[in-house]
């Protein structure tokens, strides 16, 4: 069954075409990756799909239903959720208040102002749940600016996850980490729930490759290539112009 | 009175000289909140200052035009002491700060001119080459009015070549637009901050001169000015000299016949233009490309 | 064991709310007076402060206190209202003008909404300087106090029993704000003060908040303009003039924007420099506006905040630190 299905998405910045007739679908519980070169419009598309940029023609649709004109936060509500390439969290909340936050606006407790936030125990629970998803419960208490920047890598992941989401972007979990973060990081998305459509952005091949379902080979904003990991690695195109010899992507455009 | 067109076209001419008058304070506002994200209140405390230092310097030399050269100049200098000695110090910092640096430099200001001339409202005589009234469009016009409008739409124009037809002109548009990738091709954006915020100080003493004659010398008429200046650079959006003139222009306008048509609610009128423009372009009418999508 | 930031600041504030309780009574009715509007003060400069929570500086508070002020007063003075009915009704303009103000004013942020802020206070003072009603720039007196001798034995007349009704007042705003800033809404406030693009993404409705904050601190502003304006007994524009708004600002930033109590220290602070200061010498705003400047340089995070930073600084060195590499 279909979850959440693009058609004919396109978007350009002025002159710049980022996004050329997208036309995808995702199937409900299924696991995506969406790789290409940098500039190829991988996080165009996800702000796309968040609500973050408005397209300029062509539609998205969750469960059946056009979401094009929605805003960022009414698609969060209809759970579409997503974590960010560069950190974005609360710099001065703990771990467990960051998750917090998430889980009230999620459950709807965000708004209410006749009693403290502690008093809400199921709040603090779910909290500590999504902590403990993530392998962040031994960090709970410990403010964001000064955790560990694989950690804030994790704690992205976790507010999205603490949304609830029917779809799950995630965009580069493991940029910028250490070779154990990304280890970390990989046995963190490879466990996710697996009723949560993902959708993962990824440089990391060996991440991607085991971890998707189904792969989307972006380039110049157009959908070049898909397929599951043997079909793209089979792939003449995507082995000649991504795929190095030992497998690796490449990072940046080949001149 | 009401719909006699002699009075109709003289309240026009009214607002577009009002209007001019706001546009010169304005463009210096917005343009160096656009490059340098400075929030600088204390830019009508120079509109001030520029029209004592037009009284003293009218006095002492018995003519009005010495003043008009004269005295924005002067302003500019001790302007640019100011923006060397203090605000420079807040560049980097958040608007609260720079709000609170500039309106510490208003309260002084106001208080160093108030201990120097005094409470009571200072006149500057009119030049006598403009004082008698010309005929226009059927109607007799104070000429000193006319020469405002005159004068505006010069520097208007000659701003307008000066932003798109010159190479500091092209690096202050860029610069609004896209700081770092104009710092990336070398260029000192420092200096060009400097004499953005130098002509911007120039043109703030400008409309103090030459609305000196026309409202009179006195402590606060900075704050007067400032707030109406503000709503022009929210109305015409931030960083633009086009923005900076339509803001002007609509607000030069809603001011005079605001008071015309509605004399018990005389300021509504502005404060309308602004709610209905805040309501569809919360980022103004033709902000700088920078400040379209920013909240 | 040491004492969170939070639990510091609750105790700044209990020992002042007690220590001023106590002083206040025994010192000349000079002083109550003092004591009286730097309470009032505090309370305004705690609506500035909620707000803030949510990220947002307002440079046109005074349009609240004047509107609560000359609400109170229009309905005592010139409508004979009872003036405990008054309060109520002007507590509720002051949220009502709120959402509608907030509605366009709250789109905006950062210096656009320092502007627009300020215009729309410039609005209500430049409509109240001309209005007939309320005899235009000249003001109106006679603004009555309220009369809660029969239900606590205060006379409010008296200059004690104001100053420690004030103080109690203040008390109560700072119970009311600090309740506020722990409940759901006064934590999802301080994250999007954070990070607003992220409240969004998780499903917040940042307008909303803010929109809710604003008329919030409309309700306690106005509130201040009825303490006021009782204070006075005078209705006068100046209530609600941009100098008013600067007062408040300069007020909550030089106790520490955003730790509540900061703003009833400045408050203090504030009131006493400036009877000193004007007393002893002709030029007040040159003063003042050297304060502006020495806040805006050297302490930008105010008193409070500056030693909030401070035990923070003191108990990271005592732990060991985990920082590694810190988020852009």
């Amino acid at each position: 069954m279909t979850t959440l299905e693009t058609r004919k998405l396109c978007k350009s910045f002025g002159s710049l075409a980022v996004t050329q007739d997208v036309t995808l679908t995702f199937a409900s519980g299924k696991r995506y990756a969406i790789i290409g070169p940098n500039g190829a419009g991988k996080t165009t598309f996800f702000n796309l799909l968040a609500g973050n940029l408005r397209a300029d023609s062509g539609h998205i649709l969750l469960d059946g239903r056009d979401i094009s004109s929605l805003d960022v936060t009414s698609r969060a509500h209809i759970g579409i959720a997503r974590s960010f390439q560069r950190n974005n969290l609360f710099p001065e909340l703990s771990v467990l208040d960051n998750i917090a936050m998430a889980c009230a606006l999620q459950q709807g407790i965000a708004p209410s102002f006749w009693k403290p936030m502690k008093s809400y125990t199921g709040l603090r629970n779910d909290a500590l749940a999504v902590a403990r998803q993530v392998g962040l419960e031994d960090d709970a208490q410990i403010a964001v600016r000064q955790l560990s920047y694989g950690s804030q890598r994790q704690l992205e992941v976790a507010l999205a996850l603490a949304c609830k989401p029917k779809v799950l972007l995630l965009d580069e979990p493991t940029s910028g980490m250490s070779p154990q973060e990304t280890a970390r990081m990989d046995h963190l998305i490879k466990n996710l729930p697996r009723d949560i459509t993902t959708i993962v952005i990824e440089h990391d091949m060996d991440i991607v490759l085991e971890f998707a379902d189904e792969i989307v080979v972006l380039d110049y904003g157009r959908v070049l290539e898909q397929g599951t990991p043997a079909q793209i690695k089979a792939s003449s195109i995507v082995r000649q112009r991504y795929l190095g010899e030992e497998g690796q992507a490449v990072g940046s455009r080949a001149p | 009175m009401g719909l006699d067109p002699q009075f109709i076209i003289e309240q026009l001419l009214n607002s577009l000289q009002f209007a001019m008058l706001l546009f010169l304070l304005a463009i210096g506002l917005s343009v160096i909140f656009g490059l340098m994200d400075y929030l600088n209140l204390a830019h009508g405390t120079i509109y001030m200052l520029a029209a004592y230092l037009a009284y003293s310097i009218a006095q002492l030399s018995g003519s009005f035009w010495v003043a008009f050269f004269l005295a924005p100049v002067a302003a500019t200098a001790i302007g640019m002491v100011l923006y060397l000695v203090l605000l420079k110090r807040a560049e980097m910092e958040t608007h609260l700060v720079q709000v609170l640096l500039t309106v510490g430099v208003i309260y002084a200001g106001t208080d160093i001119l108030r201990h120097i001339y005094g409470d009571l409202p200072k006149g500057v005589t009119q030049p006598e080459f403009f004082t008698a009234p010309v005929q226009i469009f059927g109607v007799s016009y104070p000429s000193y009015r006319l020469f405002i409008i005159g004068l505006g739409l010069v520097i208007q124009i000659g701003l307008y070549f000066a932003l798109e037809r010159t190479r500091l002109g092209a690096l202050v548009r860029a610069g609004v637009d896209d700081r770092q990738t104009v710092e990336t091709l070398g260029v000192n954006i420092g200096a060009v901050f400097m004499l953005v915020f130098a002509i911007g100080t120039y043109l703030a003493g400008v409309a103090g001169v030459v609305a000196a004659p026309i409202f009179g010398v006195y402590p606060g008429m900075d704050a007067t000015i400032i707030i109406l200046v503000l709503i022009v650079v929210v109305v015409g959006g931030l960083g633009s000299l086009k923005g900076a003139i339509l803001g002007s222009l609509l607000i030069g306008f809603a001011d005079t016949f605001g008071k015309i048509l509605l004399p018990q609610f005389a300021m509504v009128m502005i404060y309308l233009v602004m709610a209905i423009v805040l309501i569809f372009r919360p980022t103004g009418l033709l902000p700088a490309r920078r400040f379209t999508g920013a909240g | 064991m040491s004492l969170t930031r939070n639990q510091i600041r609750l105790l700044i504030g209990a020992v002042i709310a007690v220590l001023s309780l106590v002083v206040q009574p025994r010192m000349s009715a000079f002083a109550q007076e003092l004591f009286a509007e730097a309470a009032i003060l505090a309370i305004f400069a705690l609506s500035l402060d909620i707000l803030a929570r949510s990220g947002l500086v307002s440079f046109g508070h005074a349009g609240f206190l004047g509107l609560g002020a000359y609400a109170f007063g229009g309905l005592t003075v010139l409508q004979n209202w009872p003036a405990g009915a008054a309060v109520f009704v002007a507590i509720a303009i002051g949220i009502v003008v709120g959402l509608i103000v907030g509605i366009f004013a709250v789109r905006t942020s950062g210096a656009f909404f320092i502007m627009v802020t300020l215009a729309m206070a410039e609005m209500f003072y430049s409509w109240v300087f001309r209005s007939p009603i309320f005899n235009g720039a000249d003001g109106m007196g006679g603004v009555p106090r309220l009369d809660i001798k029969s239900l606590t034995g205060l006379d409010l007349n008296n200059p004690v029993s104001f100053a420690t009704f004030c103080i109690v007042m203040c008390i109560l705003a700072w119970i009311v704000v600090e309740f506020i800033a722990i409940t759901p809404f006064g934590r999802t406030l301080d994250a999007i003060r954070q990070n607003p693009n992220r409240i969004s993404a998780l499903g917040g409705r940042v307008f909303s908040y803010r929109l809710a904050a604003f008329a919030l601190s409309g309700a306690i502003g106005a509130f201040a303009g009825v303490m006021k304006v009782q204070h006075t007994n005078f209705l006068s524009p100046d209530l609600a003039s941009w100098i008013i708004s600067g007062d408040v600002l300069i007020i909550a930033v030089i106790g520490g924007m955003g730790t509540f109590v900061g703003g009833i220290i400045g408050a203090g602070l504030l009131v006493y420099l400036k009877e000193i200061l004007s007393s002893n010498f002709g030029h007040w705003y040159l003063f003042l506006g050297g304060i502006f400047i020495f806040v805006a340089l050297v302490l930008p995070r105010g008193i409070v905040g500056t030693f909030l930073d401070w035990t923070d600084g003191r108990r990271a060195s005592k732990s060991a630190p985990a920082a590694t590499e810190s988020e852009t």
